[in-house]
């Protein structure tokens, strides 16, 4: 799974952005980003198996979600929401991060909507991702 | 309800019987009426001469709100003998969601008294009695809490499920309801709100007295399964026990105690209004809830669901909240002994003991008493917070946070709620704490000098700081002044800091010895323009230094040029001729300059020249005097974790000088 989401980012990363972004690095690499990729990779494993039930989608923001809290244990349903928080927390900070080590602050939602279809596009079949406004898997 | 229906088709089927009872007649009634609704349609059908079986049909009954039709009752044996009416095999049908119910009932008409059965289809069954005096008694077995939704249809979202035994006592002096409740389950259709194998049981009584009013106690307790309401997860092991009193208007609740694991003594009152169901004015306290059972299960979900496993809370906390008039009138917390920590020991406060009261009538004091204050490896002495909450506003009073030999000294704070997030304002300054103690306490080179700051305007929000002012470190015989120094997200995934920084008449000879640089006689200036730190990792700055202007002795150390050298990794060399360098300590230089500006983790460096070509060798000293000393760099573009690493090592003192 780890390998999937290395494939996943780098895979964002490396594609051609958005027009706004053209000239921007996706690709850019900072301490603060390489640290919030590890954060990212590390929390992955946990959150595969929710991607794989459906339980947690791709928003088109860029972002997970969870869609379908029943798919979960109840048990687990708090840990599952935690991990959701923190994986956005971590999103919005690399999207803001990526942004400002090109210079342009001002990017960021733009890397954002860049992100959110490449991590859609990447995402294995089977997984729940939203698109325009409605959740369906892939 | 349910019961009063059940007597009613009772007393129907008694009425026509004993009207005729005649076999084979069939009684046809429009509409009737009684206390609880209507029916519309009623058929009954006494048995044929010879026969046994009879039937009862309902076009439309209506109970309250709830309406259903066509409902039958097919008996296998309907007989009315000696004023007893009886329907034996009986088999109810037409209640939606309920399937077909199995009836066998037995009522005395004289004596108003009888017992039923109702058997559901998955076995699930409910025992009727009908004592004399109007009493009555049902008895639940295993009945599946699903039969009994179509008659509370605002439970149907919740999709409810669970298995119910028990008994419901009554007659016109009350009643007495001791219910258990088994494999409980509960979701709304998210999932967000749900409950999964619950079991708890109810007890209570309703006692009539006069005037319209009624007394009542409960007792409830669940002691198995778990429920998540988001972001929460909520674990067994609660009872309330609560007794009051109603009348047509109003539910008083005398008194409501709550026990769950982490709290002693939750006790409550109040009044609800019955229509709408509002509460009209209730206080509740709380003798003792430990932070650490609470804190991380109902608050940490809320406020900081990203980063629940990096808070620790630890101590005890008591309070009172009143409401009334449809709002929050007072509110009192007290701490005993609170504390958090925030990335293991990284940030701690605490233990700390205190009151915080608010009213809504006007301003009311709050007092806390702060035992440890701890960021890294500092720790602050003890010390007294005081404040004044109004409102939506906390004003601090100064106050006086004494670290090492100084303080920080808050000259005025005061929070507030602006646009539904809070806000704080306010100033301090700082009593002069001694570098040599500080440096120690963070395990840093040891310095001389003071650090101090005046800071005259502070703003604070939960996800920024900035303050208007400076901090000034002096030290080495000058100062180091950062301004415009904000951090956001201080608490987050990524904290970021940005300042400008200043340094004016650093002695580099105590700079040099402190971090084992070899020796540097002379002064610098420096500046760090637009420093931005993450994660408190530089990531872009431009930064320069160089000589202060003056007369001084300016003399440069063989160890010094070794080092300076070697931070310039393999591109730098010292421009004087290895035959002269070993035969002298130190050497006269006239000026040295260094400037970095550091861009996506690259360092691209230039010296003391004004307009130095791009790529071209760049002068870092410029030597003066005898010996003379000239030192080149030649890499302009350097990674900047190599060159934190080449300080690293050369202020560990094993460098390996590169020296061409």
């Amino acid at each position: 799974m780890n390998a999937v989401f290395r494939a996943l980012v780098l895979s964002v990363a490396m594609l051609s952005c958005a027009p706004a972004v053209a000239q921007g690095n996706l690709d850019i690499n900072t301490p603060a980003i390489a640290a919030l990729q590890g954060s990212m990779q590390q929390r992955h494993a946990q959150l595969a198996p929710f991607y794989a039930s459906g339980a947690v989608g791709l928003t088109d923001r860029g972002l997970v979600a969870l869609r379908d809290a029943n798919a979960v244990p109840l048990a687990q349903r708090g840990q599952v929401n935690s991990l959701v928080s923190a994986e956005n927390a971590d999103r919005a900070a690399l999207y803001r991060e990526i942004a400002q080590a090109n210079g342009h602050p001002e990017w960021a939602g733009d890397v954002q909507n860049t992100f959110a279809q490449r991590w859609i596009d990447k995402a294995p079949r089977g997984w729940w991702v939203q698109r325009g406004g409605g959740w369906a898997p892939k | 309800m349910r019961l009063r229906a059940w007597r009613w088709v009772a007393l129907l089927v008694l009425a026509v019987c004993s009207a005729r009872a005649h076999a084979g007649l069939d009684l046809e009634f429009a509409e009737l009426d009684f206390a609880a609704g209507r029916a519309q349609g009623v058929v009954v059908a006494l048995p044929d001469a010879g026969q046994r079986a009879g039937r009862l049909h309902v076009a439309r009954l209506q109970i309250g709100a709830q309406r259903w039709g066509p409902l039958t009752l097919d008996c296998a044996t309907l007989s009315l003998t000696d004023g007893i009416v009886a329907c034996r095999g009986g088999r109810l049908s037409g209640l939606p969601g309920v399937g077909p119910v199995r009836v066998s009932f037995s009522y005395n008409t004289a004596a108003s008294t009888g017992v039923a059965r109702l058997v559901f289809a998955d076995g699930g069954r409910v025992d009727v009695r009908l004592g004399r005096g109007g009493g009555y008694r049902l008895d639940l077995t295993r009945v599946a809490l699903a039969r009994l939704l179509p008659f509370v249809p605002a439970l149907a979202p919740w999709q409810p499920a669970a298995l119910l035994d028990g008994t419901l006592r009554g007659d016109a002096r009350g009643l007495r309801v001791a219910l258990e409740l088994t494999e409980g389950r509960f979701s709304d259709a998210d999932g967000l709100h749900a409950g999964e194998a619950l079991a708890g049981q109810l007890s209570g009584a309703l006692r009539f007295e006069p005037g319209g009013r009624a007394s009542w106690q409960a007792e409830l307790r669940w002691h198995t399964g778990d429920v998540f309401w988001t972001p929460v997860l909520v674990s067994p092991e609660l009872s309330v026990r609560a007794r009051g009193d109603a009348d047509a208007q109003h539910i008083r609740v005398a008194s409501a105690q709550l026990t769950a694991p982490g709290v002693s003594g939750l006790t409550a009152s109040g009044v609800f209004t019955r229509t709408p169901l509002a509460l009209r004015e209730g206080t509740a306290r709380l003798q003792r809830g430990e932070l650490a059972e609470l804190v991380p299960r109902f608050v940490l979900p809320l406020v900081v669901p990203a980063q629940l496993a990096r808070w620790r809370v630890a101590g005890a906390a008591s309070g009172m909240v009143r409401w009334a008039d449809g709002g929050l009138q007072s509110a009192r917390l007290t701490l005993d002994e609170a504390g958090f920590s925030y990335l293991g020991q990284r940030f701690r406060v605490g233990p700390m003991s205190g009151v915080v009261e608010w009213a809504r009538t006007g301003p009311m004091p709050a007092r806390l008493q702060v035992d440890g204050l701890h960021w890294q490896k500092l720790d602050f002495k003890p010390f007294a917070l005081a404040a004044e909450v109004h409102g939506d506003t906390l004003t601090l009073a100064p106050a006086r946070l004494p670290v090492l030999d100084g303080a920080i000294i808050i000259e005025a704070l005061t929070l507030a709620r602006e646009d539904s997030a809070w806000q704080g304002r306010g100033s301090f300054y700082m009593e002069p704490v001694s570098m040599g103690l500080l440096t120690d306490a963070l395990d840093l080179p040891s310095m001389a000098g003071t650090l101090s700051a005046a800071i005259p305007g502070v703003t604070v929000s939960p996800r920024r700081i900035g303050l208007d002012g400076a901090l000034v470190i002096a030290v080495f015989d000058g100062y180091v002044q950062a301004t415009e120094l904000e951090v956001t997200d201080a608490f987050g995934v990524l904290p970021r800091l940005t300042a400008e920084v200043e340094a004016a008449h650093l002695d580099l000879r105590q700079l040099t010895e402190t971090f084992s640089f070899g020796a540097v006689s002379g002064f610098v200036d420096a500046r760090v323009k637009g420093l931005e730190m993450a994660a408190w990792v530089p990531v872009r700055f431009d930064a320069s230094v160089r000589s202060s202007p003056g007369n001084y002795p300016r003399r440069i150390s063989q160890r010094a040029v070794e080092h300076i050298t070697a931070l310039g990794g393999a591109g730098a060399m010292a421009a004087v001729q290895r035959s002269f360098l070993r035969f002298f300590n130190d050497f006269g230089y006239r000026e040295l300059g260094l400037s970095c500006r550091l861009r996506n983790d690259v360092c691209e460096m230039r010296g003391l020249g004004d307009n130095e070509a791009p790529g071209a060798p760049f002068m870092v000293v410029r030597g003066g005097g005898i010996p003379a000393l000239n030192v080149i760099g030649y890499n302009r573009r350097v990674d900047w974790k190599e060159l934190v690493e080449r300080i690293t090592r050369v202020t560990a003192g094993n460098a390996t000088p590169i020296v061409q």
